[in-house]
């Protein structure tokens, strides 16, 4: 019976406290439980524009870039406006989990710190981040989950409202306002270098608060004029963009690997289907070459190199895979691509650290001279806006490596080749416009929606959806209408639809 | 440090050997089984009323040595045989005995949780015994599928990806709408790890199923598999033996057997079952109606009217390329077309036109035929107070897929020792090593074989396709050169590969090295106090390496990628037990113990991208490299204790107790419980005993049991939010919150209760065999990673809300049928019905998404209301008449309107049986088993795709003069309109991209599932050689389908082993084997 005993002694010793070092146990050792500030902005504004390459190449690049007519893919789908859920759902369920759910935890975590000497500018910067993050989102979609997305943890919400996108524009525009009133003072954020728009400079930020404000406004032209009209004053009195120093643009890395965040994801998707898939669309190939325009040579050449204008040829939009037989010439590589030497092919990454501009000095001037055409702001100078516009987005390609930047002189050729037309001053504003935010296919899309301009023609095929309409907003994706079925029905109600040809709410024109 | 004193009291073993002696006469003989003639081994001798005695040795013999026996009782009793006594003349004495089976052998000893020994009637609960020879019998590379239809109540798959792919085994329902619902693995008393690697979820899959742990024990190696299903029989198990727990008890040599040699060899053959893929054969490759190289000449109104060459003949090469993975062509008419292998021109060699006629079956050109090979030798030796046996097996199995085999070698020792009368010990270890070569590709089509095997052409020739890459001096049609030794595409997309080019070139290898040991001391301190000890590890090195080679369409400069992974799992525990009559008719037997259990993996992850030197398969050989390292750390420790009453051996009632502690809820500052405490009660009653019953009962026990179980979080780190640094740009860091899971301070155990009934009876002199059991059970607070809105910036969150309901029946009838001195007819009829029900979700009651169909279309789900797994999809919108409603807005291509997202089917078949039959004539034998499931559906990938390509026989109608669709139109006004017929194509992919229903097939089958003939060499010419044993059965396995439902693919066929059942793509198409087995015993 000692032995029993001895035996008992040990089980009560050894489980004396039967949880002993458990909470340590699962902490776990290889993960920090909070990131400075910075370090999340880096990857909100990498994730800005999407998660990957992969996911560009499948939604912006295949569907979006085919919809506004810069690209004629022979990958089908975009380009006769069918419903293809794989490729319209990309820029929605990759960008919620990832540049949103980071901005709104970096917003979060700003509000709640004890302030600092940079709290408050860090946290106006991230305020512009975001709002630069959801409007791209909402202008895609229409209503979207905004005030309770990306609070899975910080408020227990598993599934997020759709909130009205005109609600959500009244947010995003008094964000700007309260983000542009602190960065109006100057100060100093902690972000530094890992501020990979402006490096951390506060005055660059407070002109891209309000130049995204201005963006802003001028899409509710339409819906709100004297909303817009009060926005755009705000923006312009505040100071928006005043040189191609000013540009928002994502900083990318030509070491980065295939389809990482790193690298700017246009160009990998490019990169590795230009040879036989992509082409340039017929519209934007003839806009800028009927015109003379030296940014024909720097976007485009033959798959054998060639920029020489006289050889570019645009695709047809409304070509697919099945169509190549039909197309005027069967020889796809007499159809112009994507510059080669801009954008590399195969996995060649030398290009991928090509920048992607997000917002030009060359829009806000485009919206500054439509201001002044419709209202008289900035001075009234409806064709000096309009030319400094026009000079500003041909010599921010110089941003691109591997290209030739266009001079002075070639800027007043074109500008006298093709002179403002001040009755038509609308038209060539959006004309330009869209060809000065290539390649960045979100933006073109919305202000050709907004303006009508470009006169795009709709492909008229028997495979689409729409009716023989361009497509205007992308339908809500097939994952949020398993997982979030509810809130998806209640948002297509409220939008009357979840069409592609379903207007949001500021689509009036 | 306190845990680790078990680890100290249980880890030194001796073996010690015992020699007797004794004089005078000397009384031998054979003991053997009467039906069969075989010999008895381990039989005990004794004279009554001493202790002298013997065992008999491998061949049945024994020889005992006393004085003085005169009219004494020999006495020879072996479990589950009738006891048979001799009376002695007292002198030199030879007896031979034969034994017969005991009607009442329930009376046999099975093993329990922790491995504890009870008799069988005093269960409360069901527990099924399945022998090692059954599962060895046919043998599968994995041991567990042998279950299927064996055991009522446990339903078996296995994911459609060959050979080396996970199995999955479920025992009365799943308990976790999320969790791990397999079942606890226990191999000589000591828990195993059994992890599957990799699975396949909605987009991915070229490197396949990763397989799991369980299918390392190699079959020959097991001398039997213990099934405990209910909660009651693993409630000693703790919270890991919430989904019922399969022990495995390892084969020994018996004490004083002397010793022996077994050797078994098993050879079989795999062959595609061509029978299964029902094609259409009539239109070939193209568009839109066309044959490849064609355009249509049309009318004003778009009409088709007859198709003509498209001019230039580069134009007329790059549509075949274009067109070749679409069966939308026109009739095959043996007409003379351009095919993809007309974009290449080889050494100069330019090819022609190819007929446009059906080319043969390209699967059955593709694959290759498998074969196994299972070669598995022992010695055992068993001596005085001693045993061991030793072994070695070795399998390899080459599967359909070219290039792809599998390679296990597998040592073990199993050793017992009686140290001193009152110390006994035993030691068990196996190592296993584990090689796979090539897993094959399942679900995706990047990088996937199966999928290019399926969905070709029928005028398109495979092995065109071979060697899957370009040689030297290849010129494209235009003229430019491609770089030689990149894969040879055959269509212009980057995501679909040759399939030659995957399985020549991609590398999908890993190795396991495994040891799994374990050791226990007993001792007794009298003959009704013990104390135990035991100790175990389960300890393996797993390295994998994924390459997809230079060239590869959608890499077009490769990537590789490398993981070591360590996992090791530690159980230690200590237990004071009595076994002890209190009084005459009273019994006790009883313990108390602890235990404690840890693991840990780590694993480090390194992938390149861009190899720099083509051919050279390096990490280091890559433009950018990143590394990963990952850790997981959990344990639980545990305080248990069983008490056991019986009543003049007829009652039996049985109370146990368990509190777990949880390292995965236990976080600081935490307010909500890390620990529970849960306990069972059983019970049974012999009424044979109790009662006087009519003759023909031999044996009818009554049982009944209610347990308690509750568990911890599987996976730790659950319960804070942290975050990660993801990597680098442009010199600055960046990261964001870790993972995709909303983490939940609060979580608590979950519990599942159970209750059970049964009987269980003999009759007719043991001829006639009824078990049955009704059992319900319920777990409530389950641990459940709740599908978010991926707008909440998570997809996942993990919460303590679900209800899960099970219940069912279980029913074995079994007998003798026939049973004569040369015929014997044994046959067994088992059947389980499982009905499942969510009850819970969470707060809300919103449901739970588990897995997702690649068009998203579909998705297995858990809704309050429905069972397990329901798959859930996207019907056709129809009217109130049920009409399916058209969109005519074109109307050339009136398509099916996409309607409510509902309840298609369940992933989970509810009806499992199993029928087996063996014959015996005198040395021959036969036996076969017929298994089947019913009730359950899936969404079949491969169907919704081999529609969107034209492939499926469905796709015929409408080829010749367009598709005429009736219904209604989006107004519900009555419609009927035709799909113009080079239109049809995407009125079949609409199908596939909105309508699930359209895909939803029943999985109901049965199977012949295996066939062994064998033939074992007459005792009589045994006797004169040295062999004591030979038995060689041809055998067989999956031979033919008695019925299926579901076309062109295997009714079985599983995207992988997760909760996600109900959804396969591109597997393995259905094989069936044939061979050869030899079992010889020297």
């Amino acid at each position: 019976m000692k032995k029993t005993l001895i035996l008992l002694v040990i089980i009560v010793i050894a489980f004396g406290s039967c949880d002993d070092g458990f909470e340590e146990i699962n902490v776990n050792p290889t993960k920090p439980t909070q990131l400075e500030p910075k370090l999340k902005l880096t990857y909100a504004q990498l994730a800005t524009n999407g998660k990957d390459g992969i996911r560009y190449l499948f939604g912006n690049l295949i569907y979006g870039h085919s919809v506004v007519q810069y690209i004629s893919t022979l990958w089908a789908d975009g380009v006769y406006y069918t419903e293809n859920d794989s490729r319209t759902s990309q820029l929605f369920d990759f960008m919620y989990p990832t540049t949103v759910k980071t901005v709104v935890d970096l917003v979060n975590q700003l509000e709640n710190a004890e302030d600092g000497p940079t709290r408050e500018v860090d946290l106006a910067i991230a305020k512009v981040q975001k709002v630069l993050i959801f409007s791209r989102l909402t202008d895609s979609y229409g209503d979207i989950p905004y005030s309770e997305a990306g609070k899975g943890f910080i408020e227990g919400t598993f599934f997020p409202k759709y909130d009205a996108q005109q609600e959500i524009y009244a947010d995003m525009l008094s964000n700007l306002e309260q983000a542009a009133s602190v960065l109006n003072n100057g100060g100093s954020s902690s972000y530094g270098s890992n501020d990979i728009f402006f490096n951390g400079d506060v005055a660059k930020w407070n002109k891209f608060a309000n130049s995204l404000m201005l963006r802003l406004a001028m899409r509710m032209v339409k819906v709100d004029p004297s909303g817009a009209q009060s926005w755009a004053t705000k923006a312009i009195n505040g100071g928006v963009m005043t040189s191609n120093d000013d540009i928002v643009y994502i900083k990318y890395d030509a070491i980065a690997a295939k389809w990482d965040i790193q690298g700017n994801p246009f160009i990998q998707s490019i990169a590795t289907r230009a040879n036989t898939q992509v082409r340039l669309a017929a519209p934007f190939v003839d806009a800028m070459k009927n015109t003379g325009d030296p940014r024909l040579e720097i976007w485009s050449s033959l798959s054998n190199g060639s920029t020489d204008p006289a050889d570019q040829m645009g695709m047809p939009p409304g070509f697919g895979t099945t169509d190549v037989g039909s197309l005027p010439n069967t020889d796809i590589h007499a159809y112009s691509m994507p510059n080669i030497a801009v954008v590399g092919t195969g996995d060649n990454r030398s290009n991928y650290n090509q920048p992607f501009i997000l917002q030009s000095y060359a829009e806000v001037e485009f919206m500054l001279a439509e201001a002044a055409e419709l209202w008289g702001l900035a001075g009234g100078d409806v064709q000096g806006h309009y030319e400094t516009a026009v000079k500003a987005a041909m010599q921010h390609l110089s941003l691109l490596n591997n290209t030739t930047p266009i001079t002075d002189t070639q800027v007043n050729d074109y500008l006298s080749a093709n002179p403002f037309n001040a009755s038509n001053a609308l038209e060539m504003i959006g004309n330009q416009y869209w060809i000065a935010v290539f390649p960045n296919a979100v933006e073109g899309w919305q202000n050709w929606k907004r303006t009508g301009y470009p006169a795009l023609v709709p492909v008229d095929s028997d495979r689409g959806v729409t009716g023989g309409v361009i497509p205007r907003r992308y339908p809500y994706t097939n994952a949020e209408k398993l997982n979030n079925a509810a809130a998806v029905e209640a948002a297509s109600a409220q939008m009357g639809g979840d069409l592609l040809t379903t207007r949001m709410w500021w689509d009036v024109n | 440090m306190k845990n680790y004193y078990f680890q100290l009291i249980t880890l030194l073993m001796l073996f010690f050997v015992h020699s007797s002696f004794a004089q005078s006469i000397t009384i031998s003989g054979v003991v053997t089984e009467k039906v069969s003639g075989i010999p008895v081994a381990g039989a005990n001798v004794t004279i009554e009323g001493t202790s002298t005695g013997s065992v008999t040795d491998f061949d049945g013999n024994f020889s005992i040595q006393s004085d003085g026996v005169k009219d004494q009782l020999l006495v020879i009793s072996y479990i589950g045989f009738k006891t048979i006594s001799v009376t002695l003349s007292g002198q030199n004495q030879v007896v031979d005995v034969e034994m017969e089976e005991d009607a009442t052998s329930l009376d046999a000893v099975v093993v329990t949780a922790l491995g504890i020994k009870k008799e069988a009637k005093a269960l409360g609960y069901s527990l099924t015994n399945v022998k090692g020879d059954e599962l060895a019998d046919v043998k599968t590379t994995s041991a567990v599928n042998a279950l299927q239809g064996r055991v009522a109540g446990v339903n078996v798959s296995t994911s459609s990806a060959g050979a080396s792919s996970s199995s999955r085994v479920i025992i009365r329902g799943a308990s976790s709408l999320s969790g791990d619902n397999q079942p606890l693995y226990v191999i000589d008393g000591i828990p195993m790890v059994n992890t599957t690697k990799a699975t396949v979820g909605s987009e991915d899959g070229h490197f396949g199923d990763g397989g799991d742990d369980i299918s390392g024990i190699s079959p020959d190696d097991i001398e039997s598999v213990s099934i405990l299903k209910g909660a009651a029989a693993a409630a000693l198990y703790g919270s890991l033996a919430s989904n019922g727990v399969i022990m495995i008890t390892t084969k020994n040599a018996k004490e004083n057997t002397g010793f022996g040699v077994e050797y078994s060899t098993s050879y079989t053959v795999q062959e595609y079952n061509a029978s299964l893929l029902d094609f259409q054969k009539t239109y070939g490759q193209g568009r839109s109606g066309l044959k490849p190289g064609y355009e249509w000449v049309r009318d004003t109104n778009g009409n088709p009217l007859s198709q003509v060459e498209i001019p230039g003949t580069d134009a007329q090469i790059l549509d075949a390329f274009n067109s070749s993975l679409n069966s939308w062509g026109a009739e095959l008419d043996g007409s003379p077309v351009y095919n993809w292998q007309n974009t290449y021109v080889i050494d100069g060699e330019v090819k022609g036109k190819t007929p446009y006629s059906y080319s043969g079956d390209n699967r059955k050109k593709f694959y290759d035929t498998g074969s196994t090979l299972i070669n598995t030798v022992a010695l055992t030796k068993g001596g005085e107070g001693y045993s061991y046996r030793l072994s070695a097996s070795f399998l390899g199995n080459n599967d359909l897929m070219p290039n792809s085999s599998l390679d296990r070698q597998s040592f073990s020792f199993n050793g017992k020792a009686q140290i001193n009368p009152k110390l006994s010990s035993t030691i068990n270890a196996r190592y296993i090593i584990d090689k796979v070569h090539n897993r094959v590709g399942i679900g995706t089509w990047p990088g996937n074989a199966n999928y290019t095997a399926l969905v070709l052409p029928s005028n398109i020739d495979i092995t065109g396709m071979k060697p899957g890459y370009i040689p030297d001096g290849t010129v494209l049609y235009d003229g430019s050169i491609p770089v030689s030794g990149t894969e040879l595409k055959f269509l212009p997309s980057d995501f679909v590969q040759n399939p030659y080019w995957v399985a020549n070139k991609f590398n999908n290898d890993d190795t396991k090295n495994r040891i799994i040991a374990s050791t226990t001391l007993r001792y007794d301190f009298t003959d009704w106090l013990y104390a135990t000890g035991r100790a175990g590890i389960d300890n393996y090195d797993y390295f994998r390496k994924q390459v997809v080679p230079f060239g590869t369409g959608f890499a077009s400069k490769g990537t590789i990628a490398l993981t070591k992974r360590s996992v090791s799992l530690f159980n230690t525990d200590v237990m004071l037990g009595i076994n002890k009559s209190i009084t005459e008719k009273i019994g006790v037997n009883s313990f108390v113990g602890g235990s404690v259990r840890r693991s840990k993996v780590e694993s480090l992850n390194s992938n390149g991208d861009n190899f720099v030197v083509i051919g050279l398969e390096d990490l280091a050989n890559t433009e950018s490299q990143k590394t990963s390292y990952g850790y997981a750390e959990t344990q639980t420790n545990s305080l248990y204790g069983s008490f056991e009453v019986d009543y003049a051996n007829f009652v039996y009632l049985t109370f146990t107790g368990r509190n777990d502690w949880f390292s995965t809820l236990s976080f600081p500052g935490k307010t909500t419980p890390n620990n529970e405490f849960y306990w069972s009660i059983s019970g049974s009653v012999l009424l044979h005993e109790a009662l006087e019953l009519p003759e023909a009962i031999d044996f009818l026990k009554l049982r009944s049991s209610y347990a308690l179980v509750a568990g911890g979080a599987r996976l730790p780190y659950q319960l804070s939010l942290d975050y990660a640094i993801l990597d680098s740009h442009l010199g600055n860091s960046f990261g964001t919150i870790n993972g995709n899971n909303i983490p939940n301070p609060n979580l608590v155990p979950f519990q599942k209760t159970e209750f059970e009934v049964g009987f269980d009876g003999r009759f007719l002199e043991n001829r006639l065999h009824v078990d049955f059991a009704y059992y319900a059970n319920e777990t409530t607070n389950d641990i459940v990673a709740s599908k978010a809105s991926s707008t909440s910036g998570y997809t996942t969150a993990v919460i303590n809300a679900g209800k899960l309901e099970n219940s069912g029946i279980e029913l074995l009838i079994g007998g003798t049928p026939i049973r004569n001195d040369d015929f014997t007819w044994k046959t067994s009829f088992n059947m389980g019905y499982n009905k499942s029900e969510v009850t819970q979700t969470n707060e809300t009651g919103t449901g739970i998404g588990i897995a997702e169909s690649r068009t998203h279309t579909a998705q297995i789900r858990q809704e309050v209301g429905d069972e397990f797994g329901s798959i859930y999809g996207f019907s056709y919108m129809r009217d109130d008449s049920g009409n399916i409603m058209y969109d005519t807005s074109n109307p050339d291509l009136p398509r099916p309107l996409q309607g409510e997202f509902k309840k298609l089917g369940v992933g989970v078949a509810p009806y499992t049986f199993g029928f087996s039959n063996t014959f015996n004539y005198k040395n021959f034998s036969l036996s076969f088993l017929i298994d089947g499931k019913f009730g359950g559906q899936v969404f079949s990938g491969t169907n919704s795709y081999l529609y969107t390509f034209g492939v499926h026989k469905e796709t015929l109608k409408g080829r010749e003069n367009g598709l005429e669709v009736s219904g209604v139109d989006e107004n519900g006004a009555p419609f009927t309109g035709v799909v113009r017929k080079d239109l049809l194509s995407q009125y079949y992919s609409h199908l596939n991209d909105k309508i699930a229903e359209e895909f939803i097939r029943d999985t109901d089958f049965i199977k012949f599932r295996e066939l062994s003939i064998g033939y074992s060499l007459p005792k009589d010419v045994l006797k004169s050689i040295f062999i004591k044993d030979l038995r060689l059965s041809l055998i067989a396995r999956d031979l033919f389908f008695i019925k299926r439902d579901i076309e062109n693919i295997d009714p079985e066929a599983q995207l992988g082993n997760t909760n996600g059942q109900g959804l396969e793509r591109f597997g393995l198409p259905a094989t069936r084997s044939f061979g050869v087995s030899l079992n010889v015993k020297f």
